[in-house]
């Protein structure tokens, strides 16, 4: 960060850090997570599951007597078509994240349709509010990051990592989530966009609950319909990001790893023994 | 020579033409469709009490999930570790668990369709059906259900919403609670209590 401001760019690096964040957000996933896993297992390497659990539980205690109650204020009182257009503003803000990592990740097609949608959405859907590019010219988005990235050049994940306040990840999703920063925070600054401190961080305190708002619902669903809700938030996020690096796998299929899952007659194969069974 | 080949062509394109036939009444793909109507109708009618929904969509869950499978399935090598009366005791508790889990997810309904976007054979005989909402908050999201044929029914095994699989999801919980020295009957209590609390909810 200090880097930048060395040369003379035109935002203070806390300044940059928030808009940055500000950026990153929209593309976390639904529960504002960030990170990714190996493509090929499932197996969940946590060696630090006592300190996880830890943050996991002031996380839980933050989410549930803060950000759910607000986020579920906003849900009430503010109409559907604004929740979803101001979402759909803050995607779009996050545009050159996407179109970097499609680079980087050799899909050209996926990058092209992306400055195609920035370009559509930001004039057409008046800044980002509307999704045209999606709903009119029916170009998906692609929701790639860096921590995708660098799943898909096959750096390992590394032990699982529960950030405070962001949540789940991985020691590869923080150093993607570090890499997404710096591409909102270079981005914007290149372009000569300047915006004071206490703007971005309001901005992205609201980004932030106006997308919570969307999912405090599934939050407390998934937390009832658990026996051991941080095993379920570990599991959810891996396959999840793993699913995600396969850019969705609905036509390639599952790994063939994962049909192991179905077979318990295939004895080794059928989950990691427990020490305590014979 | 030619004759008798013939015929074995003619007796393959016969039964290739036949089974089709036979599968398209109650094929994987007819058991998505037809549960999904189901469920919509379900949560379209809007003179259902909150109970009364839920009472109905655990009642099309019971028919549709292979408890008995999924349950080995959650269990993996546990499986072993559970007696005849505890798996009994297991495959009851989970199957109580699994349709409140289902039906919980409709409890956010507004309008969405389902979208049939097609199947997929998986390599060892498991049939993929893939859907995908539409409409409303959650526009987009997939929902992919894995079947398997159990005498001559196609039942799902697996629920894989955007890529994150139930089966994959409780086998994790339910190592993770068997771990530590705990044993089936500590795990069966647990879901005991679990399953008193949503009773009552």
């Amino acid at each position: 960060m200090a880097g930048f401001k060395r040369r003379g760019w035109c935002l203070s690096a806390p300044a940059l850090l928030m808009l940055a964040l500000l950026v990153t957000a929209p593309l976390a996933g639904a529960d504002g997570e960030a990170g990714s896993e190996a493509p090929d297992s499932l197996e969940v390497y946590d060696p630090w599951e006592g300190y996880n659990r830890k943050i996991f539980g002031f996380n839980e205690s933050l989410s549930r007597n803060v950000a759910e109650p607000v986020a579920k204020a906003w849900d009430w009182t503010v109409p559907d078509f604004a929740r979803i257009g101001m979402r759909n503003f803050f995607v779009n803000l996050a545009a050159p994240i996407r179109v970097l990592n499609t680079t980087l990740q050799l899909k050209p097609v996926a990058t092209l349709q992306e400055i195609t949608r920035f370009a559509f959405n930001s004039t057409f859907g008046l800044g980002g509010l509307f999704d045209v590019a999606t709903h009119g010219l029916l170009l998906p988005i692609h929701k790639e990051d860096f921590g995708q990235t660098l799943g898909y050049w096959g750096i390992p994940a590394g032990p699982y990592l529960m950030i405070p306040v962001f949540g789940p990840s991985t020691v590869r999703g923080t150093v993607g989530l570090a890499g997404d920063v710096v591409t909102g925070a270079v981005t914007f600054s290149a372009i000569g966009v300047s915006v004071p401190f206490f703007a971005t961080f309001a901005a992205q305190a609201g980004n932030f609950i106006n997308s919570q708002s969307f999912v405090h619902d599934d939050i407390d669903r998934e937390r009832k319909n658990s026996l051991d809700f941080y095993v379920a938030v570990r599991n959810a996020y891996i396959q999840y990001r793993t699913n995600m690096i396969r850019d969705g796998s609905l036509e390639a299929g599952p790994a063939e790893a994962d049909e192991d899952l179905y077979y318990d007659e295939a004895g080794e194969a059928s989950g990691p023994e427990l020490s305590e069974a014979d | 020579m030619r004759a008798t080949r013939f015929l074995l062509l003619a007796a393959l394109v016969w039964i290739a033409s036949l089974t089709p036939l036979a599968g398209a009444s109650n094929g994987p793909r007819e058991v998505i469709e037809s549960t999904v109507a189901a469920v919509l109708g379900v949560l379209r009618d809007s003179q259902l009490s909150d109970a009364e929904r839920h009472q109905r969509i655990e009642t099309i869950a019971y028919g549709v999930f292979d408890f008995p499978t999924v349950s080995r399935l959650v269990l993996a090598r546990n499986w072993k570790r559970f007696d005849e009366p505890q798996r009994k005791a297991f495959v009851q508790e989970f199957k109580f668990l699994l349709a409140i889990n289902y039906r919980s997810r409709f409890d956010g309904y507004a309008g969405e369709e389902v979208e049939l976007l097609g199947d997929r054979a998986e390599p060892r005989g498991d049939v993929t059906v893939r859907t995908r909402l539409t409409g409303g908050e959650n526009d987009g999201i997939n929902i992919d259900y894995r079947l398997r044929e159990g005498d001559g029914r196609w039942l799902v095994i697996d629920v894989v919403v955007e890529g994150i699989s139930i089966v994959s999801n409780y086998r994790d919980q339910f190592k993770a609670v068997l771990s530590g020295g705990k044993g089936p009957d500590d795990l069966l209590e647990k879901m005991r209590e679990k399953n008193a609390r949503d009773d009552a909810a």
